[in-house]
């Protein structure tokens, strides 16, 4: 019983002390090779205005999945993210991630990395179109 | 007098150096107000057209959300209603920085000549509480299938 009191107390200590913001990212995806069915955006929070470049602050991150319907996504994803009840976040940085099967496995790689043919997570059929729009990352700052 | 000749210089320079801080500041001030900020807005159907222009700013639509960046961050009932008069019944008008409360929305789509939401309420329930962050757009054109893009 005392137990039982104990883990309610905690939950309830939890919950006073988490806060969740949630980003709403715009997400425009095309033309992706079939082995790609699911995308996902991570978005990081910082209480640093220049945490996204140099990690400064670091408050927590959070994930959200969406379906690729024939190789394409267009819409608005929206990914929470909870941070301690004290925090202040005052940056951001969101990446696009694709999720894919290769031998049998699954693995995920940023799109950024994935498409690029210099980096060691290139694979040459998720590279992105010559002279398209390509933005595999966004960082901003909160409140004013 | 040569004492009233310093103490008044010192005034002068105290006077200059205020007014190069203020021009400072006003510098800061409109530096921020030429940002490009997100905007998003919320509709109660799916957008009549990917495309359309409103607010004298190109936004693009999918399914029920319509995003744009402008400058300055700041939203107009007029803005709201050119994009309400293009693509459809607004229920959340936003940037950045700013909203438009339910009554301004509800003038808006007056104006426009859009029917009024009828069911914001359901539109809140759907997505997650909490303050919101509207970020700028990721994008990713892949080369699927082959010889389909260059």
């Amino acid at each position: 019983m005392r137990l039982a009191a104990a883990a309610l107390l905690a939950l309830f200590a939890g919950a006073a002390t988490a806060q969740e913001l949630n980003l709403d990212v715009p997400v425009r995806v095309a033309d992706v090779h079939p082995s790609v069915a699911v995308g996902s955006v991570s978005c990081s929070l910082f209480a640093d205005p220049d945490g996204p470049v140099n990690n400064l602050g670091y408050l927590g991150a959070g994930t959200k999945w969406f379906q690729l319907k024939d190789g394409a996504f267009a819409g608005t994803v929206t990914v929470p993210v909870k941070v301690s009840a004290q925090s202040v976040p005052r940056a951001y940085k969101c990446g696009l991630f694709l999720i894919f099967k290769e031998g049998g496995r699954t693995l995920t790689a940023a799109a950024a990395r994935v498409s690029d043919p210099d980096a060691p997570e290139y694979r040459a059929a998720l590279r992105r179109a010559e002279r398209s729009a390509f933005a595999g990352e966004v960082r901003g700052t909160i409140g004013r | 007098m040569r004492a009233v000749m310093a103490s008044g210089g010192a005034f002068l320079q105290r006077g200059v150096a205020a007014i190069a801080a203020l021009a400072t500041l006003l510098a800061a001030g409109a530096t921020r107000a030429q940002e490009r900020v997100p905007y998003q807005a919320e509709l109660a159907d799916t957008a009549k057209r990917d495309v359309a222009k409103a607010g004298g700013v190109e936004w693009s639509c999918a399914g029920t959300r319509c995003t744009t960046e402008a400058r300055g961050g700041n939203v107009t009932v007029r803005g709201c209603s050119e994009l309400a008069r293009a693509v459809g019944t607004v229920v959340r008008y936003r940037s950045e920085v700013k909203s438009l409360g339910q009554a301004e929305i509800a003038e808006c789509n007056r104006l426009a000549g859009a029917p009024a939401a009828k069911a914001p309420a359901a539109a809140k329930a759907a997505t997650p509480s909490g303050p919101r962050v509207i970020t700028r757009e990721l994008t990713y054109t892949g080369v699927w299938p082959p010889g389909a893009r260059q």
